[in-house]
């Protein structure tokens, strides 16, 4: 066709062989609209924005059950801290202890330093290369900066590695380019709590975008506790925070993309009782910084390559002297040193391409790298720096051999530092009923890896070079917890009624499952060192061990329900029963998951901009492990009242939060701790 | 059947060009299709091209076969700036400009009628405000903006109000929108973006009550960075993105009516099949009559939206947008 069409013109020259010369003029010639700024509206490139990976999968297409806690949810439940917004996950479990960092842990077998969770920032895992838990109230992002979090309600080790265990939380920053302008953020209330925060963005529209937010809050989480049948207080805890956070995005390209994040926290932690000997009131220092740099290439609609450097660091400081008295002998008092200093590095590498191979069979590769460095006298008995490398290949591919058939096949294998090698199958099976329902079957193993902790742990206490107390430490070296897997899904979307569904029944086996045991000096399993002489020799220490097999068992379902002008109800059900593991190795391990969870959240809009929203939180009896202890049968009403103001579509609000309407309840120990409500009025003015 | 008769006994006997040329000239003689009279007079259509290659040489290949043989005689005047045919472009009956920069090119080396493709609105309206009095015609690249509503209810039945994203190009737009969300029984909520700054508070505005953001056609709106901003901040608010081009599909939008240069090739073809003289184009802005749909998939799964195959929509959009 070229050729009928270039041999009638007057000069006998195709236009094909006077393309290369002219090519660059004739292009410069149309860029007279570049020249202006503009771009061509039919023909540009355009980035490939909202592409698989940024997508949120549907729910009836993921290999794993998966619950979205979008903004909406977000902003209506009230919660001003990140990991209170886990509560809105079916079988979640959310503890705070006025001792520490609040625990969240998914279907029991939690404790002070839950750890059998992943939780990532944007892909990246944040949990703290210590102990392996994460450090909620020292994340160095609010709950203003999340977009939505995204919830794998179960182990999925085959797409994120090892420790994806019991659940995995990716936590989705808003995107710079989604906000522009400023915003000041206040709020208020009892207790002395006080949160400002100012929000700073780019123009937005650009080929650059980024944020800036800043905050600092001061709040009370505990109140000194005074227990009736003892007569003893316990424990109170007052927080500051400082925190900020930048992120942003360049668009270097149509194709390429390169992101930006570096956050900070740090403030001051009032912890402890007058009346406890070992533990009286002091105040303890906390910093994290996590920096975060990728690049990513959007080869095409399908297909894209992502390079992930992810960096995070976190110090601890606290030190507070110990009393102690011999068990016989009243006047032997002692008093020697304790502290929590500690400091972690984590430095992460990651390469991950995801492609279409064929119609239908796609395919995920990718290779990571990590190490992680710690440091603590107090926790190892040494001051030098402990290092473990990590690496790890994963792979996943989905095949579509019938149009209403997936089938998934993933794998992580790992190398551990602590733990050797792990390899991490998965299988998964979508069914489509129809265009808006489908089932789920998925099986596979499932690994977490000792933490640092616990598989290097001399936790002491010493006066001068005598050690008076040991807190944690190992004896022999640990082999990682295992679990496989069976999971049965039905997911639909049922839109005359406005209302999607999701269910799901499954079993877990666990095996080697790491637990801690306490002794008592001349009793514990190994040697005690030479340098240990204890003044009350019936003081328990605790050392890490592969403990009991069992079984879980649960069944779990959430019911979004959502109508135009009227608004939502979201509900989730858990129920859960560990069995099987007779003798338990910790009597509490089938009590640790209660046997109902309940989370119910309404969101009313009103007239005038108005909206009011309830939520309802109910667990049954169970029992925080290690360190917590019984929870009584809970059922907690949170209240918020918000109205929008300003431009329409716009952030600004005033609001009314009461968390907790039924005032203070118990948290983590219910003998010990009892968490004070929250009521605060908060403002948010952009402009 | 004559004509295809001729054509086949002529190219046994006669190569190339000699074939061509000969074939154009007896079938000048003979009814062309379509019922247009070839008594009327035969152009010589002089073609200048932006780029060399490209959706120019696209339109021009397709030209080139959808156009009725004998009809007129479709000439390649070079590309624009370089090595343009300033003689052909001086004689020639009527300047087909295959893009902004050959259209731009044409009115200032030719003093013949100039029909404009493969360009926007608003380079037509720049074009003329910079040529006063030279009537330039084309045929646009702009759907009618019944069409971009059309889909939308095609797509989403329930839909009652949509949000239009305009920016200073596509602003000439305004007045016809009116009517055509009237036509389409939706509520269009507008507004105008003069810099980039102006985005994202008037992306918030429009998501917040609309089912729908149809950002129209515009040298700001639809930019590589502002569509992320769009793209984003729509997915954001769980609200689909209704575009103008496949790029913008590909990008994250949920579905886009556009016209390719195949498409815009044959409707130039009947305009002129259906022209005795050059005066019957120029001087008007001709809508595109043959469009595609593209739907993006992964987004609509994404946003829990089930959505008919493109056939499905491209008819619904024939009979109004209705299922």
């Amino acid at each position: 066709m070229q050729e009928k069409f270039a041999l009638c013109r007057p000069r006998a020259r195709s236009l094909a062989s006077r393309a290369g010369p002219v090519l660059l003029l004739g292009l410069l010639a149309l860029d007279a609209r570049a020249e202006r700024g503009e771009a061509d509206p039919f023909f540009g490139a355009i980035p490939m924005v909202l592409t698989a990976s940024r997508l949120a999968q549907s729910p009836l297409d993921a290999p794993a059950p998966v619950t979205v806690i979008d903004r909406e949810m977000i902003v209506a439940s009230g919660f001003n801290e990140i990991h209170d917004l886990l509560r809105l996950a079916p079988g979640f479990l959310v503890a705070d202890h006025p001792d520490g960092p609040p625990a969240v842990a998914s279907h029991g077998l939690g404790d002070a330093h839950a750890r059998r969770i992943k939780v990532m920032v944007d892909g990246r895992t944040i949990n703290s290369p210590l102990w392996g838990n994460v450090i909620w109230d020292n994340l160095p992002l609010r709950v203003d900066d999340v977009e939505r979090i995204e919830v794998v309600r179960g182990p999925n080790g085959a797409a994120y590695g090892v420790n994806a265990f019991q659940g995995v939380v990716n936590i989705i920053t808003r995107a710079p380019s989604t906000e522009s302008g400023r915003a000041f953020v206040v709020r208020a209330g009892k207790n002395g709590f006080r949160d400002y925060g100012v929000r700073l963005n780019g123009a937005g529209g650009s080929a650059f975008d980024w944020r800036l937010s800043a905050s600092r809050r001061e709040l009370t989480t505990f109140e000194p506790h005074f227990r009736q049948r003892l007569g003893d207080w316990h424990s109170s805890e007052s927080l500051t925070r400082n925190t900020a956070h930048f992120s942003s995005v360049l668009q270097v390209s149509t194709l390429d993309e390169l992101g930006f994040q570096v956050g900070v926290s740090e403030g001051r932690s009032k912890r402890g009782a007058e009346a406890y000997l070992d533990y009286p009131r002091h105040a303890e220092d906390d910093r994290a910084l996590h920096l975060q740099a990728g690049w990513r290439r959007q080869v095409d609609a399908e297909s894209v390559l992502s390079l992930q450097y992810f960096h995070q660091a976190e110090r601890a400081r606290g030190n507070w002297a110990v009393t102690q008295r011999h068990p016989t002998d009243p006047a032997m008092v002692v008093r020697f040193p304790s502290s929590r200093d500690s400091e972690a590095r984590r430095h992460d590498l990651e390469l991950q391409y995801d492609t279409r191979l064929a119609r239908r069979l796609t395919g995920m590769l990718g290779i990571g790298l990590r190490s992680e460095h710690a440091r603590s006298t107090h926790l190892f008995g040494t001051g030098r720096w402990l290092d473990a490398t990590h690496g790890q290949i994963f792979g996943s591919l989905t095949w579509n051999p019938l149009e209403p058939l997936k089938i998934d096949l993933g794998g992580t294998l790992e190398h551990h530092d602590y733990s050797g090698r792990l390899f991490s199958p998965r299988l998964a099976m979508n069914y489509a009923l129809d265009a808006d329902s489908a089932l789920r079957l998925s099986t596979g193993t499932a690994y977490r890896a000792p933490s640092l902790m616990e598989s290097r742990a001399f936790q002491t206490d010493r006066e001068g070079d005598t050690i008076r107390r040991i807190g944690f430490r190992v004896f022999e070296p640990l082999q990682s917890e295992r679990m496989r897997f069976v999971d049965l899904g039905y997911v639909a979307q049922l839109r005359p009624l406005g209302l999607n569904l999701d269910a799901r029944i499954f079993r877990e086996h666990y095996r080697r499952f790491i637990d801690d045991k306490s002794c008592i000096f001349g009793e514990c399993p190994g040697t005690e060192p030479a340098a240990y002489v204890p003044i009350d020799p019936g003081k328990k220490s605790f050392y890490f061990l592969n403990a009991s097999d069992f079984r879980m068992t649960g069944a779990e379902f959430t019911l979004d329900w959502r109508k135009l002008g009227w608004g939502r109800a979201v509900l989730s059900q858990a129920f859960i029963r560990i069995d099987h593991g007779e003798p338990y190795s910790d009597r509490d391990i089938p009590n640790s998951a209660p046997h109902s969870t309940t989370s119910l959240l309404l969101i009313k809009d009103l007239p005038g901009r108005w909206q009011a929203s309830l939520g309802y939180y109910h667990n049954g009896l169970y029992y925080w492990m290690n360190g917590g202890d019984i929870v009584p049968r809970i059922d907690r009403f949170d209240l918020r009242i918000a109205r929008r103001f300003g431009p329409p579509g716009s952030d600004n609000e005033v609001s009314l939060t009461a968390l907790s309407l039924k005032g203070r309840y118990a948290d983590f120990h219910e003998d010990k701790f009892r968490h004070e409500p929250d009521l605060y009025l908060g403002v948010r003015i952009g402009w | 059947m004559v004509t295809s008769v001729i054509r086949a006994l002529v190219s046994r006997l006669l190569p190339g060009c000699q074939r061509v040329a000969l074939v154009l000239a007896m079938l000048g003689l003979l009814p062309g299709p379509d019922g247009f009279s070839v008594q009327a007079q035969a152009m010589e259509v002089a073609v200048l091209l932006s780029e060399a290659e490209g959706r120019g040489q696209r339109f021009a290949e397709a030209l080139d076969a959808a156009l009725a043989p004998g009809m007129h005689r479709l000439v390649a005047a070079g590309v624009a700036g370089v090595q343009a045919d300033a003689a052909l472009l001086g004689r020639a009956d009527l300047v087909l400009a295959v893009g902004q920069a050959a259209a731009e090119h044409a009115l200032r080396a030719s003093a013949q009628p100039v029909l404009a493709v493969l360009v926007g609105l608003r380079d037509v309206d720049r074009l003329n405000g910079a040529h006063p009095g030279r009537g330039l015609g084309a045929l646009v690249l702009d759907q009618p903006l019944e069409r971009h509503l059309r889909l939308v209810r095609a797509v989403l039945p329930d839909a009652k109000r949509v949000g239009v994203l305009l920016g200073p190009d596509s602003v000439l737009q305004l007045p016809g929108l009116p009517g055509a969300a009237d036509a389409c029984q939706l509520q269009a909520d507008v507004h105008e973006v003069r810099q980039p700054a102006d985005l994202v508070p008037a992306l918030d505005h429009l998501l917040f009550a609309g089912d729908a953001l149809l950002p129209l056609p515009d040298g700001l709106v639809s930019g590589p960075a502002a569509a992320r901003t769009i793209l984003l901040t729509s997915y954001r608010h769980r609200r689909p993105v209704f575009a103008h081009s496949a790029a913008y599909v590909t990008a994250g939008a949920l579905a886009a009516v556009f016209s390719t240069p195949e498409h815009v090739a044959m409707d130039v073809a009947d305009l002129l099949a259906g022209a005795a003289e050059p005066s019957a184009m120029v001087r008007k802005i001709h809508p595109p009559r043959r469009f595609d749909v593209a739907v993006n998939r992964a987004v609509a799964r994404a946003l829990g939206l089930v959505v008919a195959d493109e056939k499905a929509l491209r008819e619904r959009i024939a009979n109004g947008g209705e299922q």
